[in-house]
């Protein structure tokens, strides 16, 4: 019987961990004049997720985790919970290849070990390491890895872990993704899963908070950075359905300007193609995305009647 | 009719300059005409008085715009239809030409302030507000603006004005001691010495000469008499003196209280009070009074001289350094006693920066990584200050920690309790937990506060305190029992009103997270509003109705 209540209140969580020198370098903070509490070292935060990661985990022992790590290239699965896996193998065939670590019983080890051959692969060619990291990436292979779960959990006959996404992130964002990013978080928002953001620069991000708000997530930008794991159990340890029973920081409010599709930069007014919903910065005379020509210009109404009378 | 009440409120386009053009209000009252900017932070109110008016206003022919030439520059307004300008020059017009009759201008509330101002306590006043600019500024957007009168901005701060009265011009700065050294004025004639010995003088002598305070606590009053000890010694100060200016190698003459004097207690006392004192000036002046040896083409006296000069600039320095330490809590350290209490009072005001209530005392710890850590790319120390320096660490600084965190396994403490408890503080604050113990203990600024720019801050602040004057004139109303009284309220709660539409105005503009904080900051202030205007409102039903019998 509490095998059963454990079953029906198990979740699943994925971890996107940006493993990127743009959230390494704000790890170390931006101020040195004595503000110790706002430096975290590399070490110190990979522990700190480490041990929250553990103790979710914990929580309950039908709770599942997934962990995604986002570079600049490509995303790759650091860690999957066991029934995860075998969730998604029964489903795809048992001629999928499944990740090296799968046999590890301790997942700190391989998060570590796979973080570790991912850096490595990243040193070697440093070159490639140059472009933001990639958050939709991550956010697209996270919820494909939650699709699977539903999917396999249907089958089975079984009632689906609810779902959620944890992203760490330290670089600002990066507004050339800003299209990819946006249909993730829709993505995400249409399939019901909360996307939580924690944002360890000293700038808020445009994309994390309006992925939190648009999913029901809760966006934390910490000031005490050396007390990460504070934060994290403290606000992202709850699952989606505990926290409408907890009192949790209010959010103050939300940057809700769009990047323009033309230039990539955040604005505040714009232009908005009337077809497709493209945003552009300034007047364009064709719409960039579906070609609509806007250089005719709008028909009077008076016109547009009379036309209509002529036709008929 | 009050001169605050206003006969006209359009919205108009004020040219600032020919190609800055910014939408706004226009609102004319009795005594003037006054323009505030939609935003705020765009620009400042323009105020044109009435009797500024030099000349009849002129209007553009199929446009609504609007002239009014002043002594100055003529302003230019654009309203929104002919129809909006043609009733603002109908206002205007009557207005300009009573004044231009009446001369020097008119009988209203901000002409007889502006009266007041040149009454007698008109500099007194003067000095008041260019000492406090908030409240400069407070006085120019209400009297100035001709919304409160001129006495009554000052009512109820007569004490101001009395205590700038009493401090006098330089009320502010605390005379301090002299810091001269002991003068002594010799009358020619007489050959008679006179000096004056007050409390500071003696409490300067044993800072400078420590042999001297244990001389006075041993001595005095049982051996000597107060006057005696004292007498003895400068007369002893005025041979030497004498001696070396008239450069006579004559007998030696002996300092009464020789036996006091022991270098060894000196040097045990000034060590204990290097850690306030800069050393290095200090320590070049120890090494001139007892580790050079005397020139022999050097003379005593002036060596004599240099020594106590040396130290009379030893004993400056040191109470200021005392003074200074004393507000960062760290006087607690040093040698307690009547010593204390004599430096305290000798605390030279110039050497210290003013103490503010409620603001803590910059303190930078390592003044050199300051200054390095604002020029990232010139230092080629950042390597010397390894992880707290901001360096952009890249993989492979990453790739490290993870085979040392895989070799090592994890720290028992990864989380200080401290910083743990801080955050659940700061979590606390956030949640809106009312009563929560843990928010009681939280203090400092809140979020809102810190995320706006300062110019928006300020303006803000003048808008809040702006309000708080006028609430604290229309409660003051209460009760509402003459007809002045009312007539007094009804002006004051449109003034509020008009604070209302402000603040409105300023919410709407502002875009994004600055309006949620801006929403934030104006809550208790609008409230306030509310609640007067709530006031004045249920007052006027309560006067309305009939009394029943």
């Amino acid at each position: 019987m509490a095998q059963d209540s454990d079953a029906e209140d198990r979740s699943l969580l994925v971890v996107l961990l940006e493993a990127h020198q743009g959230l390494w370098s704000q790890l170390n903070g931006d101020n040195v004049s004595g503000e110790e509490h706002r430096h975290l070292t590399i070490h110190g935060f990979l522990q700190q997720v480490l041990v929250f990661i553990n103790t979710y985990l914990s929580l309950n022992d039908a709770n599942q985790v997934a962990v995604i790590a986002a570079t600049s290239t490509s995303s790759a699965l650091l860690h999957a919970s066991s029934s995860l896996l075998h969730a998604s193998s029964s489903l795809l065939g048992a001629t999928t290849k499944q990740p090296a670590a799968e046999t590890s019983s301790n997942p700190s080890q391989e998060i570590l070990a796979n973080l570790a051959d991912l850096l490595r692969i990243q040193k070697e060619h440093p070159g490639v390491a140059a472009g933001p990291a990639l958050l939709s990436g991550g956010l697209s292979r996270g919820l494909c890895l939650i699709n699977k779960a539903r999917v396999s959990a249907r089958a089975g006959g079984k009632r689906s872990a609810r779902p959620r996404m944890l992203c760490l992130q330290g670089s600002p964002d990066a507004t050339q993704h800003y299209i990819a990013v946006m249909n993730a978080i829709f993505a995400a928002q249409r399939s019901e899963v909360v996307v939580d953001a924690c944002m360890l620069a000293s700038t808020d991000s445009t994309f994390l908070q309006q992925a939190a708000h648009l999913t029901g997530g809760i966006y934390m930008r910490p000031k005490q950075r050396s007390a990460l794991l504070q934060y994290l159990l403290t606000i992202y340890c709850p699952d989606s359905s505990s926290r409408s029973h907890l009192q949790l920081p209010q959010p103050l409010g939300v940057d809700f300007r769009a990047s323009c599709f033309c230039h990539r930069r955040a604005i505040d007014v714009g232009y908005i193609c009337s077809v497709c919903l493209s945003i552009f910065c300034e007047s364009v005379s064709e719409c960039t995305t579906c070609g609509t020509d806007f250089s005719k210009g709008r028909m009077p109404a008076a016109k547009r009647k009379a036309g209509n009378s002529l036709d008929a | 009719m009050s001169a605050s009440t206003p006969l006209l409120v359009k919205r108009a386009i004020f040219t600032l300059a020919r190609d800055r053009k910014l939408p706004g209000v226009l609102t004319v009252n009795g005594s003037q005409i006054q323009w505030a900017a939609h935003d705020p932070t765009e620009s400042q109110p323009h105020y044109i008085e009435i009797k500024a008016v030099s000349d009849s206003l002129q209007r553009a022919k199929g446009k609504p715009l609007l002239r009014i030439p002043t002594k100055d520059r003529p302003s230019v307004f654009e309203f929104e239809s002919e129809a909006d300008r043609d009733q603002a020059v109908d206002i205007i017009t009557p207005l300009v030409k009573s004044a231009q009759e009446k001369g020097k201008g008119l009988a209203n509330g901000a002409a007889s302030g502006a009266k007041a101002a040149q009454g007698p306590h008109a500099e007194l006043k003067k000095a008041v507000l260019a000492a406090d600019r908030d409240l400069q500024a407070l006085h120019e957007q209400l009297v100035t603006g001709g919304i409160i009168s001129e006495a009554e901005f000052w009512r109820h701060r007569q004490h101001l004005l009395r205590q700038h009265a009493q401090e006098g011009p330089h009320g502010r700065q605390k005379q301090g001691p002299s810091n001269a050294m002991i003068e002594q004025s010799m009358d020619p004639n007489s050959n008679k010495v006179t000096l004056k010995l007050t409390p500071d003088v003696m409490q300067q002598i044993f800072q400078e000469k420590p042999h001297m305070k244990r001389a006075h606590n041993k001595l005095v009053p049982h051996t000597l008499s107060e006057k005696d000890f004292w007498g003895k010694f400068f007369n002893y100060e005025v041979a030497r003196k004498a001696q070396g200016r008239s450069k006579k190698a004559g007998a030696e003459i002996e300092d009464p209280y020789q036996e006091f004097r022991n270098e060894h207690l000196d040097a045990l006392e000034a060590r204990n009070m290097l850690h306030n004192v800069n050393a290095e000036v200090n320590l070049a002046a120890d090494l001139f009074d007892h580790g050079s040896q005397a020139r022999e083409q050097e003379e005593e006296g002036s060596r004599q001289t240099i020594s106590d000069i040396n130290k009379h600039a030893a004993a400056v320095m040191r109470t200021a350094a005392d003074s200074g330490s004393r507000g960062a809590g760290q006087q607690a350290a040093a040698s307690a006693g009547a010593q204390q209490s004599g430096m305290a009072s000798t605390a030279l005001d110039d050497l210290r920066r003013p103490e503010l209530a409620g603001f803590s005392q910059l303190r930078i710890q390592d003044p050199k990584r300051l200054h390095e850590s604002a020029a990232p790319q010139q230092s080629h120390g950042a390597a010397e200050h390894g992880a707290t320096a901001p360096s952009s660490l890249t993989d492979s600084d990453a790739l490290e920690a993870v085979q040392m965190l895989l070799k090592d396994g994890a720290e028992q403490h990864s989380v200080s309790s401290q910083a743990a408890y801080a955050v659940l503080v700061e979590l606390c604050r956030q949640s809106n937990t009312a009563a929560s113990g843990l928010q009681a203990l939280a203090h400092g600024p809140s979020g809102a506060e810190q995320n706006l720019v300062p110019r928006m801050q300020e303006i803000l602040r003048q808008t809040v305190l702006a309000c708080n004057e006028l609430l604290r004139h229309f409660w003051a109303q209460f009760p509402l029992s003459t007809s002045k009284r009312e007539a007094r309220a009804l002006d004051l709660k449109r003034a509020l009103m008009n604070q209302y539409d402000r603040t409105t105005a300023m919410q709407e503009a502002a875009q994004g997270l600055d309006r949620v904080h801006i929403t934030q900051l104006l809550k208790p202030l609008r409230q306030a509003l509310d609640a007067a205007i709530i006031k004045h409102d249920n007052e006027a039903v309560y006067k309305s109705q009939p009394v029943s019998t």
